[in-house]
This record gives structure tokens, sequence and C-alpha cells, in this order.
């Protein structure tokens, strides 16, 4: 599967949507004009640093930017050939959490502390199902033994669960109703790497079983390298690269997703300094208008101060928003 | 040995409504001096309580703690105030660590003013100043408050007030797990930058494997308030003894798509660390424990020259 | 003990200079270089609310009677005239006359000066104490916390009103002892505010860095906990001018507070309480003035707690 395989209908397709948010120190130019799509049963990783829009991208899908100040200024969401942006808040309501669900970064706080788990992911299923009583407790108890819970703890309060539990449970809610689209923040941010890896195991098991698509936000390359078949890279609000896992990590071509890998410390390699990235993210409230990467870019160009490059195909769908990639300028 | 900072057989408790908490069990290491050491763990494992009880923040419960060869296990206070000149720490949350009601010239001076290092204002703002052009923040940020900063910023901020007083050892609590991929890279080089000018010592407390191989002389790896495995960077990374160190080695995510796999999937989490059953800690989630491993807890042994870990099957876990 | 050497710093600036890499900043920075006090970013968020501003206006109004009450009144407060009893609200008078034939505007504005007095006094007072020991009761914890805290649990059981009477009516009635009564019974309300918002403060790092570097024990307390603490200190403190003026006319009006002929508001209401049926105006307006100093306050202090709580801030 490439991205640019694109027989039939694409179950997701997102298409140059724009959303900012309005504040009292400007407009916050947080998603600019990103496209993207997905098959079903595919993960697509959106990767990027603090600030590069990934979560307002997630919420924007979801119908969730907080309004004010949040702002969905244009584009097109079309989840199996419906138009998400075109439908009104009960529509929405029973879309979220049905068709397509998230799991948010911090396992903490995304639980009701005064609820059993049981009673939480119950709670999702008799929302979006007409179920009995018992049977949403029955399907409570199956979800609970999925994500690797045995079923004796449904009465247990979120603070009797460790991290790693807890967000088993934000799993186990977020996929209660079988939704198509599965939306993942962060999901193992917060958690220790054995802990991290045996959760990562939990989701690639049930992503199998009940063929979700997975949109993962993560700033972990080693994460989306497990997990993902699609990479899009953000910066800036800005898909600067997109492409399969294969052309994205081996082929790397964006002058940023190159550096974001080289200022990793990699444990298999022995490197007495780290190349970091120098300067810092553009304001996303004074975006230039040039490449956003202009300021901190090592093979820049005149050329590159003065346009916005457009995002050029490198080969077999592989997209590469950069004026290195469309062959317009030469490595210097 | 004899290092800049001994510690033997340290111990911190706390008592809470359920029982003893053994954050910290009888933990003994020693650094040298322009060493770095670093502490990897998981969260709970103690790594920051053990860090905090070197420099006395937190008060240890026991065992002894030597700085350039003098007893500070129990300083008075006038002792205390006068060793935090020479030790030092900088905290994880470069948001939380930083007074928002302060600028960042009053922070990177509060130091000073507090031990009289400076004759006069203009002094005082001179030396603020040479810190700020040390860890590379521009002279226009004096007068800023920290929101108005960005992380990788804000941790400069606390490196310059913990370099303020010219400590000879740092104690750095995740300075970087809160940054991102790019700036944690500019903030270690400027660390280990630091280190090498002004040769300072420190204690690298960290959860992430990558950043500690790279920066760290030596490693301790703790699980639960005690030292499963102490020897050189390299050598733990080349080749883990202990079934812990083993399988957290294999659950680092790789961005190589090409290494293959092979991964030590634990089963279980961690346990509680109040009133820890007798045994190895390590022996509930270990595919190696024996019946052995739950009735007494192992010593710490030399496995390989300067390669020391704790573990009762040693030669089994290591002999396949 | 190694001393970081002036040549070491010297060599070490050359190295970070040859390494453009570690130079901060090298895109733009824009919104960065402009850098906002926090109370200036507050006020700003405050003008916003008309409520408040409005509240603001009639405040300030007050304050300036109770400043140069003289140069607003156009009369003394006791400029007797047995010529003009009792004379209603017209163009000489606008407020009109008392039974001792006295301007009521002008003993309005001269009452402003005590019930400010009073109010601004009697807050002061209760903040310093309340706040030294909610904060040595939150900073020190467990005994000194529980001594402090059942200490002022004894002085909340008494109803306030009942407390302030019994104190003035020990110590007498005059405005210090009036700003004594109100203070104690007012403080421990302060107190309780300033030890929940500092034991929030104290799990912070930044205290354990203020530790760290070897700060005493005053000092993070005066220079780390209390100006993170300030935001609730000073809502409840423009609520409690309210209900200190209140308080105050209160006990004047019982005969406790200010004594005639000096104007205060609440001895003016009750010494316009016998002519009530006939003369409206003797309590009419001093009450006005008790509402709106009080309606004022409050107002300004809502919108002052939303102004200061950075989380609103978008």
């Amino acid at each position: 599967m490439t991205a640019k395989d694109s027989g039939g209908t694409k179950f997701l397709q997102v298409k140059n949507l724009i959303i900012h948010y309005e504040t009292d120190n400007g407009v916050v130019e947080a998603v600019n004009n990103i496209s993207f799509e997905m098959n079903r049963g595919e993960t697509l990783s959106l990767v990027g640093e603090t600030g590069a829009g990934k979560t307002t991208t997630a919420l924007g899908i979801l119908s969730l930017v907080p309004n004010p100040p949040g702002k969905v200024i244009g584009g097109e969401i079309i989840l199996d050939g419906e138009n998400l942006l075109k439908k009104n808040a009960p529509q929405m309501r029973k879309i979220r959490g049905n068709k397509i669900s998230m799991i948010f970064q911090d396992p903490m706080t995304s639980l009701n502390p005064i609820e059993t788990v049981g009673a939480q992911i119950a709670e999702v299923i008799r929302l979006h199902n007409k179920v009995s009583r018992a049977e949403a407790i029955q399907r409570a108890c199956d979800m609970l033994e999925k994500v690797g819970i045995p079923a004796e703890r449904y009465t247990d309060f979120p603070h009797q669960f460790s991290g790693g539990m807890k967000q088993r449970v934000v799993i186990a809610i977020a996929l209660a109703c079988s939704p198509e689209l599965l939306i993942c923040d962060e999901p193992t941010s917060a958690l220790d790497v054995t802990i991290q890896a045996q959760v990562l195991d939990t989701m690639r098991q049930l992503k199998d079983e009940f063929q979700t698509s997975m949109l993962m936000i993560t700033h972990d390359l080693g994460v989306v390298a497990e997990t993902s078949d699609n990479v899009a890279v953000m910066y800036a609000g800005e898909i600067v690269e997109y492409g399969t896992l294969r052309q994205v990590f081996k082929d790397t071509r964006h002058p940023y997703t190159r550096a974001l890998f080289d200022s990793l410390p990699d444990i298999g390699k022995d490197v007495e300094r780290l190349a970091p990235i120098k300067g810092m993210t553009p304001d996303p409230s004074n975006l230039p208008a040039c490449c956003s990467f202009y300021n901190r870019c090592s093979h820049r160009t005149e050329r590159c101060a003065q346009i916005d490059p457009k995002a050029y195909d490198a080969g077999d769908g592989h997209l590469v928003k950069c004026l290195l990639a469309g062959g317009e300028v030469r490595e210097p | 040995m004899s290092g800049l900072l001994e510690v033997k057989n340290l111990k911190k408790y706390y008592e809470t409504n359920r029982g003893t908490l053994h954050a910290v069990d009888d933990v003994s290491f020693s650094v040298e001096k322009g060493e770095t050491l670093g502490v990897v763990g998981e969260s709970g494992c103690g790594k920051s309580t053990l860090g905090q009880a070197v420099i006395h923040l937190r008060k240890p419960t026991d065992g002894k703690i030597f700085f350039q060869g003098e007893d500070i296990s129990a300083p008075s206070s006038k002792r205390l105030h006068e060793l935090r000149r020479h030790m030092q720490i900088i905290f994880q949350d470069p948001f939380s660590s930083l007074n928002p009601r302060m600028t960042v010239k009053q922070i990177i001076g509060e130091p000073l003013r507090i031990y009289k290092v400076s004759k006069d204002k203009a002094e005082l703002e001179g030396r603020v100043a040479k810190l700020m052009e040390t860890v590379g923040l521009a002279s226009r940020f004096a007068n800023t408050y920290p929101h108005e900063l960005d992380g990788g910023r804000r941790q400069r901020i606390g490196i310059a007030r913990a370099l303020a007083l010219n400590p000879s050892f740092i104690v750095c609590d995740e300075p970087v797990s809160a940054l991102d991929v790019s700036i944690q890279a500019q903030v270690l080089n400027l660390m280990q930058d630091l280190q090498e000018m002004l040769n300072l010592t420190y204690i690298f407390i960290t959860h992430d494997l990558s950043v500690v191989k790279h920066i760290s002389d030596h490693i301790i790896v703790m699980y639960l308030g005690v030292v499963v495995e102490r020897c050189s960077s390299k050598e733990l990374f080349d080749a883990p003894l202990h079934p812990y160190t083993k399988a957290l080695l294999s659950a680092i995510p790789h961005s190589d798509i090409d290494v293959p796999k092979e991964r030590i999937l634990l089963k279980g989490e961690l346990s509680s660390p109040i009133e820890p059953p007798p045994g190895c800690r390590f022996a509930k989630r270990c595919i190696y424990a024996t019946e052995k491993c739950s009735q007494d807890s192992p010593e710490m042994e030399e496995a390989r020259p300067g390669h020391m870990a704790a573990c009762h099957n040693i030669r089994l876990v290591n002999d396949k | 003990m190694p001393k970081m050497s002036t040549p070491a710093i010297e060599a070490f600036q050359k190295k970070q200079k040859a390494r453009p890499r570690l130079a901060a900043g090298q895109g733009k920075e824009n919104a960065e270089s402009v850098s906002v006090p926090l109370w200036v970013e507050s006020w700003r968020r405050l003008v916003r609310r008309p409520t408040a501003v409005l509240g603001m206006i009639i405040f300030l109004a007050l304050v300036s009677m109770a400043l140069f009450p003289s140069l607003i009144a156009p009369e003394g407060y006791d400029n007797q005239q047995f010529t003009r009893l009792f004379l209603p609200p017209n163009g000489q008078n606008i407020m009109g006359t008392d039974n001792l034939g006295r301007d009521v505007f002008s003993r309005v504005v001269y009452g402003a000066s005590y019930s400010m007095r009073v109010g601004f006094f009697a807050v002061l007072s209760s903040c310093l104490f309340g706040g030294v020991l909610g904060s040595i009761a939150a900073f020190y914890g467990s005994r000194v916390d529980n001594i402090i805290m059942r200490f002022l649990d004894i002085i909340l059981s008494i109803p306030s009103i009942l407390l302030a009477i019994a104190i003035t009516s020990v110590l007498g009635a005059s405005l210090t002892n009036l700003i004594i009564a109100i203070s104690v019974s007012d403080f421990p309300h302060y107190a309780r505010i300033v030890r929940a918002s500092i034991l929030g403060i104290k799990e912070q790092e930044f205290v354990e860095a203020a530790r760290a570097i070897g700060a005493s024990d005053a000092r993070i307390i005066f220079r780390h906990l209390l100006p993170n603490a300030m935001a609730p200190i000073i809502v409840q403190a423009t609520v409690g001018l309210g209900m200190s003026i209140l308080s105050c006319a209160s006990l004047s009006f019982i005969g406790l507070g200010i004594q005639p002929p000096l104007p205060e508001w609440g001895t003016m209401l009750s010494t316009g309480r016998e002519y009530i049926r006939e003369y409206w105006w003797l309590v009419v307006f001093p009450g006005m003035f008790i509402m709106l100093a009080v309606f004022s306050v409050n107002l300004f202090g809502d919108g002052l707690r939303d102004a200061l709580d950075p989380r609103l801030k978008r």
C-alpha cells in the first residue's frame, strides 16, 4: 500500500483543511491547508513537535476545536463519502464515540475519578447502541478482557489502576463501539517504556482484530516506526513530507525530517555530539510568507526566501514540500 | 575508590497510611570528578528521590554521603547552606520550576543575592548577563517572564540558575524530558559543553535510555528503589546482564525500520514500593524467576570486571 | 573549591560564539521581544469588561469623595441652619436637609471618608494578619497548621457581627476600635484563602528550586509563595472591602461605631430612622451610597478575579 494507491474511494480524506485560532494577540494559524487520506485498516502517523498543529487537526476531524477561539476556515473532511464539516452538532455527537473514537495523551485525567471503570465503558456502549443494561455490562467485561484487564476489576475505580492500566481502560472505552476510525493523541507518551511496549502491542492486536483505521499523533519517531503504514510530518501547521513509512524513514527528502532524525540521540549509534536543529519553530501567529522552515534550514537558498514551495511528488506518491524535491534548486 | 561523591547504603523511607514506602533502598555508588553518572529507571523507581536525597533536598533516612571526602550525611543547617553552593540541581519541568512572578534576571540573580556574592547591583547585573550568555540566552530576555519563553529557553534559565554559584556537582533531574526533540539536542549539547569547560560532575536522572547513553560515563539502573545493575555506559548497552535491563533496552521503540526487533515483553506492572515483600523486587515480572528469587534479595555482585548486577540467576540468564 | 575562573568563562563564551547553532533565537522573534509585565496584561483584560469598568468608575468617584470632601461638598458636615429644617431635595440642597438643618449631600460626601477609611484599614489589617497566619500554617503544615486553623475555626464559629459588637462594647466606640473589631471578625477568611492557595503553590517545583539555592523559609514565603497567592487575596480584599463598609454602617447604626455628629453613613441612617415616615431623604441617600459602595466594589472584584486568572487568557 502506498500513499498514491487510490483505487476506489478512500475511507478518510482530509482536503485543504485550514484551522485558525483567533486570540487577543492575533490570529494563530494552527493548521494551514493540509491534505491527507487513509484507507480502511490503515495507520497514518502525524509526526511533529509541539505546536505543529497535530492535535488541532485531530480535534478538527472530531469537530471538537474549541470555538471560540478556534475556527475551521476551510477545507473538507470526508469520512466514508460524507463531509463531516457539513454535519450539525447532534449528528456529530452520534459519530463521535461510535464511528470515530479518540484516545487522549493523559490517562490520568481522561477517566472520571468517581465512577467505576466498568460503568464508564458500559456508558459508552449504552450511549451508542440499543442494548440492555445487562448486555452492556457483559460487553464492557469483554472489552476489559480484550485489553488485558481481568473482568473482575469491572467495579474498580480509576485510582486503583496504574498508569498503563488506566490507558488500557481508555483504549477499551475508545474501542467499545468498534469505531471505524481511532484517533490516538500521544497514547503512550505518559507511560514508561516497558509499559509502552505492552500497550502498543495490545493496540496492534486490537487494530488487527477490529480492522480499525488509526490516526496516530506522536512526536516519537520510534513509535511511528513501530505502528504506522503511512507517515505525515507536520511543521508549523503544514504537512512537509508525506508518504509510506519506508519512503519517509528510508528515503527522507525534506530537510526538516532529516534534521529531526539527526537530532535524536540514537541508541544504536555512538555519537559525540548531537546535531540539533538551530533556532525555534516560527510563531504560528506570524508565519513567514516563504517556506516556514527557511530560518532553520541548512539547505536554504535565496529562492527559498521568495516563495512558499508546493508539495512535489518525489516518486510513488511521496510528497515533499520543498524546492529541493521539485528540482528547482540544488543542494548547496 | 574515592570519587567526588560517594554514597553508601543510602535509604529514604516515607511513612504512609498503608505502611512504609521504600523509595530508595540501600543504594551505593560513587561519582568521579568531571564524570556523568546516569540513573535510569521507570517512574516510581525512586530515581528522583535518590537525586534529591543526595543533595539533602530530602532528608535521607539512613546511609552515608561523602562529598570530597567529607562526611555530609547529617550536616548542620549552617554547613548545609554552605554546601548548597557546591551542589546544585536542574529540574525536569521548565514550567513549574521557575517562579512565574519573577523575571529571568531575578531568577538567575536570586542565588547570587542569597549568598551575597556581589558587592553592588552593577556587579550582580554583570554576573547575571554573563551567566545568560554562558547558557545561550540573548540579553533581551533579561526582563521577560518565564511564561513568555518556550521550553528550551526556560530550561536554559534553570541551568543558569544552577550555575550561578559555581557549583562543582549538579543533579540533573530529567532536564530534557519535557522538551521537543530538536530542542532536547540543543540543551544536551549545552550541558556537555558546560561540563567540559567548567569541569562539572553530573548525576543525570532520566527514563530515556537513548539520552542517558549519549551523556553518561557510568550508569546505574534502578528498579523499585534498588539498584539492579551498575557499569560503564558502553558496557550496559553492549552487554546488559540483568533481565530487567534487557527488557528495558528491548522495549525502546526504534526509529530504524530495518533493524529486526527482538522484544522481551514484560508481564504485569510495577508492584508497590510500600512494605515490599522479601526477595528480588523484580521477581514478579521476571521470566527467569525461581523460588529463591522470591525469598532472598540478591546482592550486587561483580559479574564481569567493573560490571555489577543484582540477580541470583545471572549465569542462567546470560548463558543462552 | 574550584572557582569558575574568568578566563574559563571567556574561553567558553568564545566557543559558544564559534558555534552558530547555539546562538539562541535565530528566527524571527515577534511576540517574545515585546515583554509585557503580568500586571499590565491583567489590566488589559480588566478594562475589557464593561461591568468591571463601571464598578471601578463608581468606586473611584467614592474614593475621590473620601479623599477631597471639602472640594466636593458645598458645605461643612456640621453646618447647622435652623431656618431650613427638613427641606426636601431642591436646587440648593440636592439631597435636602436634615433635622438640624444640615445639608444631607455634604454629610454624605464627608461620610464617605469615614466609611472608606474603616473599610480600607480593616481590609488591610485583616489581609496582613490573615495572610501571614495562613501562609505560616500552609508552609509548615502538620501541627502548626492544626493549631492555627483550629484557632481560626473558633473565631469563625462566632457570628461576626456579634463578635464585632462584643469587641466595640468592651473597647468603646471609636474609629480605631471599629477597625479592630471588623478586622478581628474578618481575618480568618483571609487566612483560609491564603492557606488554600499556598498549599497548591507549595507543591510546585520552583519552591523546591528556591530551597536548592539556599533560600531561607522567610524568603520562600515572602518572595515565592505570597506573590503567587496574590490573585485570590486581592479578590477577597475587594469583596471584603464592601463587607467592611457594610459592617461599619451596621455597627454605627446600632450606636457602636462612629458617633454623631460625625456623618458616617450608618450613623446617618440611624438618626434618620426616627423621621423616615415624613422625611424619606434622610435615610434613602445614605442608604443608597452604602449600596453603591458595596455594589461597585463587588463588580470591580468580580472583574478583577477574571482578569487575574491567567487561564482565562486567550
